[in-house]
């Protein structure tokens, strides 16, 4: 309602069907007058005044008919704002009730209820990107520390491998020779058999106390 | 009245139309008051025309009449002063009724002792009767002090005295209104020796003023001197009333002003109330006798066609204000049809709703670009909102992925703990047992039965077994998946794999069970790969069949399938494995039958082994004797 700069040169088919409805009729109606003043044998009017009334009447109801579509340019241009991505774009307020106050009031709810809901989408979007970036770290992190257990492991089980590898030479040799072997000779060897099994259990509870 | 407010206020096609007929309204009446401003104007000047035009030829027809009767008197002087004798006065008076028939009366009244024979008074009287004619000389009837015989004695000339009912003071009397013309008679030496009176009825006049007809409902008056209704349209009034006398208080003051501009010999127009019409009234003085004659026209007559006009021109703007309402009313109704659905959609949008398709209008007008405006606004907003949506769709679903992701890595990790505890719970039996037998045989031997010692060494040779295939499992299982991608692999022969393979295992069942190799292969065929997993995958895979098979065979197969795979088919005619569980089975930890012994971990880390080394395990679903594990190898240019 504040602005006045309503556009006036755009052609409007319903602005142009109302000048030349208010203009054939007023036409129409001065030259009936004009017949009968004939008819009544009074003085005829100057036909210039006539001439000057419609002019006067086209442009008055041009300028109404613009005025009263100026908010439907208004909701255009609106429109096409949101159209290029202005998504935040306002129209004020209608203070009529009429279809066009109807429409342009529609209008700024919907606006409203568009740009609290896209707001809303970019906020959630923001917290998952937040929350994506703290679970790819987590995650990293678990497949770090997971992979310096693995190694540890590893490292773990190729001294184990050692061990079981001599306890296994040593169970062979006492299966195979302990009938010819002297008690020392066989006492050496428990004991060796005895170590690594220690060492076997050590590297275990290692392992166990790594988790 | 506030409901039919609210209800224009709501409709655009109401509000407009009716304002643009307000103001074509509006700007008609301003032309049209001026166009008849300008017509009644010339209305009135065309009445006054007419009125002055009429009052003139009334004027000259009154001044015929007038003009005949001076005529006529004046004619009958010289025969009068030729014969001065009372009898011949007499005739006079009466050849002068004879000859002019709308005389009414004729007198000749001589100066007092004029025929000194006769009396004082002589006066030759003549007065029409009916078809006679009456003549008598009045000698009784004093008439000097008479108005008609004083008073063009006085002024040496005709003089028209007001007209009068002779009510009789003669002997011979009208009972009707008359008017008279009295002339003084000159002798040859100017002297007055008496006064010609002809009377005349008065109806004559006051036909020719009556018949003044400027307009069909026009009348007229005349005014004596003294303000005497001489002709009135009501007879009543004639002569006994003054135009001051009218008792009517409203029309009063214009009346008696008009009467004084009338009496005063004016000539002119006034508007006035008569008889409850507005009038006008035109009026003149006739300068012969001083009398004054008005016409009263009726406004209604003088501006008749005016009027008429005035009603056809309303007649006409009424109809065509009401076209053009309904054309107005029309075509903004057809114009703001669309409005309304684009309000419902822009409601539809506001719920939420973006997709609801509208077509494009051809119309160039506001509403058209707004409605195509609308539609390029609903498609960005669909486009934008949807790809807000994906891209937050894609996130969440990237975020559940990393969450799976974590726990998995959580999940192995608690998995490899619960192998080590699995592994170091399992390790002890076959320590124990060979630290034990160990101890037994290093102490002192001798006392223990042979058949028992077999049993010890028996026992001890396969806790060994036992020992190195569980800490190949560790080694396998503990091998991370980029260390064994590029893990070493060495070259050997596929068959002497196998039979390392049968010999790892100690068989359960030695009497039923029948533990061999059958190999498609030469014995200098070899492969290239990781020797280790290979041994571990095909020991888990016997160790399997050992544990579950009571009796029959037990069948490690080898076989060349094509130029670049080797399959290991590891066949045993036990238990099986029931449909539902192949699924299962080689996923981590599971056990099909928890009473058995195993570590759960063996099959799902044979398959994950056998992926990393470029092949892969699966169950032959066709075998139906027992189970049956395939293990297909990759080896590239590796035979020979």
């Amino acid at each position: 309602m504040k602005e006045k700069n309503y556009r006036l040169t755009r052609f409007d088919s319903l602005s142009a069907q109302i000048v030349l409805w208010v203009g054939g009729c007023s036409l129409a109606t001065f030259v009936v007058v004009f017949l009968s003043m004939q008819y009544y044998d009074l003085p005829c009017f100057p036909i210039v005044l006539a001439v000057i009334s419609l002019l006067i009447l086209l442009v008055v109801c041009w300028h109404i008919v613009a005025y009263y579509l100026r908010p439907l340019g208004l909701l255009a241009d609106s429109a096409q704002r949101m159209a290029e991505g202005h998504h935040d774009e306002r129209v004020p307020d209608s203070g009529h009730k009429d279809e066009i106050g109807q429409l342009q009031n529609n209008f700024v709810v919907m606006q409203h209820s568009l740009s609290d809901y896209i707001s809303d989408m970019q906020q959630k979007r923001e917290a998952l990107s937040q929350q994506n970036e703290k679970l790819q770290a987590a995650y990293e992190q678990a497949k770090e520390a997971d992979r310096v257990k693995e190694r540890f492991l590893s490292n773990m089980t190729e001294q184990m491998t050692r061990s079981v590898g001599s306890i296994t030479t040593l169970t062979e040799t006492v299966c195979n020779d302990y009938k010819n072997l002297s008690r020392a000779d066989m006492v050496k060897l428990q004991i060796q058999i005895l170590n690594d099994t220690e060492t076997v259990t050590l590297l275990l509870q290692k392992m166990l106390d790594a988790k | 009245m506030k409901s039919l407010s609210t209800y224009i206020q709501q409709r655009l096609t109401l509000q407009l139309g009716l304002l643009i007929l307000l103001i074509v309204g509006v700007v008609f009446s301003i032309f049209l008051s001026y166009v008849f401003y300008q017509t009644r104007r010339y209305a009135k000047q065309q009445a006054i025309n007419h009125a002055t035009l009429v009052l003139d030829t009334t004027e000259l027809h009154i001044n015929a009449i007038m003009d005949e009767v001076e005529a006529a008197t004046t004619s009958m002087e010289p025969l009068i002063l030729e014969h001065l004798n009372p009898d011949s006065l007499l005739a006079y008076s009466r050849r002068m009724l004879e000859q002019n028939p709308d005389v009414l009366g004729f007198t000749i009244a001589m100066e007092p002792d004029f025929f000194p024979e006769r009396g004082r008074l002589f006066s030759a009287y003549s007065l029409r009767k009916g078809n006679s004619i009456v003549t008598i000389n009045e000698n009784n009837y004093e008439y000097f002090e008479r108005v008609w015989y004083k008073t063009p004695r006085e002024q040496q000339k005709g003089y028209w005295p007001e007209p009068y009912i002779d009510e009789g003071d003669g002997v011979l009397t009208s009972s009707e209104y008359n008017y008279s013309y009295c002339k003084p008679l000159f002798d040859s030496r100017r002297r007055i020796i008496g006064v010609l009176c002809t009377d005349m009825l008065l109806k004559g006049i006051s036909e020719a003023v009556t018949k003044i007809d400027a307009y069909p409902n026009s009348s007229a008056i005349m005014l004596s001197h003294d303000g005497r209704y001489i002709v009135h349209p009501d007879t009543a009034k004639l002569v006994r009333e003054t135009i001051f006398s009218d008792p009517d208080p409203q029309a009063q003051q214009d009346v008696i002003r008009l009467g004084q501009s009338m009496l005063a010999g004016q000539s002119g127009m006034q508007q006035m109330i008569v008889d409850g019409q507005d009038a006008y009234v035109f009026y003149r003085p006739l300068k012969r006798t001083g009398w004054s004659i008005a016409i009263v026209c009726p406004a209604s007559d003088i501006f008749h066609n005016y009027y008429q006009l005035l009603f056809s021109v309303g007649t006409i703007i009424s109809i065509s204000l009401i076209i053009l309402l309904i054309l107005c009313y029309q075509s903004i109704r057809r114009s703001i049809i669309p409005l309304n659905k684009l309000a419902l959609q822009t409601q539809h949008i506001t719920e939420g709703h973006f997709e609801e398709p509208l077509f494009p209008s051809q119309r160039q007008d506001s509403v058209g670009r707004l409605q195509n405006s609308f539609i390029r606004m609903q498609q960005s907003l669909h486009k934008h909102i949807s790809e807000i949506r994906r891209i937050n769709d894609e996130m969440e679903k990237r975020n559940q992925e990393l969450v799976r992701a974590s726990q998995l890595v959580q999940e192995a990790d608690q998995q490899k703990t619960a192998f080590v505890q699995d592994i170091s719970h399992q390790i002890r039996t076959p320590l124990n047992i060979i630290n034990g037998f160990t101890q037994v045989l290093s102490a002192d031997y001798h006392g223990i039965p042979d058949n028992e010692l077999s049993d010890i060494i028996t026992r001890m040779r396969s806790s060994a077994k036992s020992l190195n295939h569980i800490t190949r499992m560790l080694i396998v299982s503990s091998t991370t998946d980029s260390e064994r991608l590029n893990g070493e692999h060495t070259t050997f022969s596929c068959n002497a794999l196998c039979q390392e393979a049968i010999s790892s295992i100690i068989p359960m069942n030695p009497d039923t069970v029948n533990i061999s190799v059958k190999t498609d292969l030469p014995d200098d065929f070899m492969i290239h790969s990781d020797r280790e997993a290979l041994l571990f995958i095909l020991g888990e895979l016997l160790n399997n069949a050992n544990k579950f098979t009571q009796q029959g065979s037990i069948t490690l197969a080898c076989s060349q399938t094509d130029t670049q795979t080797v399959t290991f088919a590891v066949s045993d005619t036990g238990i099986g494995i029931a449909e539902g569980d192949r699924e299962r089975i080689f996923t981590q930890f599971t056990k099909v039958n928890n009473f058995t012994e195993g570590i759960g971990l063996g099959l799902s880390l044979c398959q994950r082994t056998a992926t990393m080394l470029g092949g892969d395990l699966v169950i032959d679903t066709s075998y139906q004797e027992g189970s049956r594990f395939l293990l297909t190898i990759d080896i590239p240019n590796s035979h020979i």
